[in-house]
């Protein structure tokens, strides 16, 4: 080793892929449940959103221009969860038949929400490099690799919805039901955690 | 009505399907579960200073553990340095040319929930190539990940370095 880019690039990657941090993991299955491979160019655009959100407050809260309560913000990622869950639950059922419009609304709440994880990665970043001199490189790096876990665990949920929908034959609805089912109820209990 | 159900027989699973909550010992610990260590040092002629960063509950639990003693609380205090100067000496070895340098508590602070102490060594011969082991913290945490950067001056060389489980050793030369 021996690069300042790449420990931060990994540091960044496994933190994102981190099972025991699993809020920004449910996040993504949320975000990505109701879509299948060959929608691959609205998942492009919709991670894309998400990762303008977090780059955003990330930069800005690590770099001290922006301060919000840790603690709001650890209870804000799981409601962001479970309001992608229920969108994903009341929303039509057909996506083929899902508007410009509500394609758009999904970008948009990706980028607002993403504006909240990136507040949470910020934290621990900063709280980890406290003064640091320079945190260009640190935040870029981090950054980066946050994006190369959330292609990993994008990839995991396509290649499984693939296997649910193409091997076990289960119906598109069913399979967004139990996943969107599960984030939503996995963050309710989260919730609660947090208030209690 | 089908649909209804289905929410509410899936709601029922993620609640049943969640990781189990951390306990409230372990409830400092729920904002930053990755485990991570941040050192800082500098190297010039015979001396080297480092810095570590640790998210305080982290530290305690690991001395708590090593020390076995459970009300073990990190203070500003003779004991609590001697003890911590056991513990860092121990999972963070500087060797040069086969020689271990021992570290000495220079200072140390709280800053939010990040506790740092500042280490110093000093060698016979000029530091300029020697052996790092980092493995603070990782007998008390699986996913526990220490970064160390260190900057030699005068020649002000950056070299930075990730140490997780397997990798927890690198040789070191400016």
């Amino acid at each position: 080793m021996g690069s300042e880019f790449l420990v931060y690039l990994q540091l960044g990657f496994e933190h994102i892929s981190d099972i025991n941090g699993y809020d920004h993991i449910l996040f993504i299955i949320a975000l990505v449940a109701v879509y299948r491979l060959a929608q691959w160019k609205h998942l492009l655009w919709l991670i894309t959103a998400f990762t303008v959100g977090h780059s955003i407050t990330l930069a800005l809260a690590t770099l001290e221009l922006l301060t919000i309560n840790s603690d709001v913000v650890e209870f804000l990622i799981p409601v962001t969860i479970l309001l992608t869950s229920i969108l994903n639950i009341v929303s039509s059922p057909d996506q083929k038949r899902a508007s410009k419009r509500s394609e758009y609304t999904k970008y948009a709440i990706a980028l607002g929400f993403g504006l909240i994880h990136g507040m949470g990665f910020s934290n621990f970043l900063r709280a980890l490099l406290g003064a640091e001199d320079s945190l260009l490189v640190p935040l870029l790096a981090f950054n980066i690799g946050l994006e190369l876990g959330q292609i990993m665990i994008l990839f995991f949920i396509l290649l499984l919805t693939y296997a649910m929908l193409n091997l076990v034959r289960m119906k598109q609805r069913e399979w967004v039901l139990i996943l969107s089912g599960a984030t939503a109820g996995i963050s309710i209990t989260m919730m609660i955690d947090k208030l209690i | 009505m089908l649909t209804t159900l289905w929410i509410h027989l899936l709601l029922a699973m993620g609640m049943v399907a969640t990781p189990p909550a951390v306990d409230s010992a372990e409830e400092t610990t729920a904002k930053h579960r990755f485990h991570v260590s941040y050192g800082r040092m500098a190297v010039e002629g015979e001396v080297a200073v480092c810095q570590v960063r640790f998210f305080k509950h982290d530290l305690e639990e690991a001395m708590q553990k090593y020390f076995d003693e459970e009300d073990l609380k990190i203070e500003v205090n003779p004991r609590s340095d001697s003890l911590y100067t056991v513990y860092f000496n121990t999972f963070f070895v500087m060797e040069q040319e086969g020689a271990v340098l021992g570290g000495t508590i220079a200072s140390s602070g709280e800053e939010g929930e990040m506790w740092w102490y500042l280490m110093q060594y000093e060698a016979e011969e000029p530091i300029e190539q020697f052996k790092v082991t980092n493995t603070l913290l990782f007998e008390m945490f699986d996913d526990q990940r220490n970064v160390l950067k260190i900057s030699h001056f005068p020649s002000e060389k950056n070299l930075s370095y990730y140490f997780v489980e397997g990798s927890d050793s690198y040789d070191v030369a400016f």
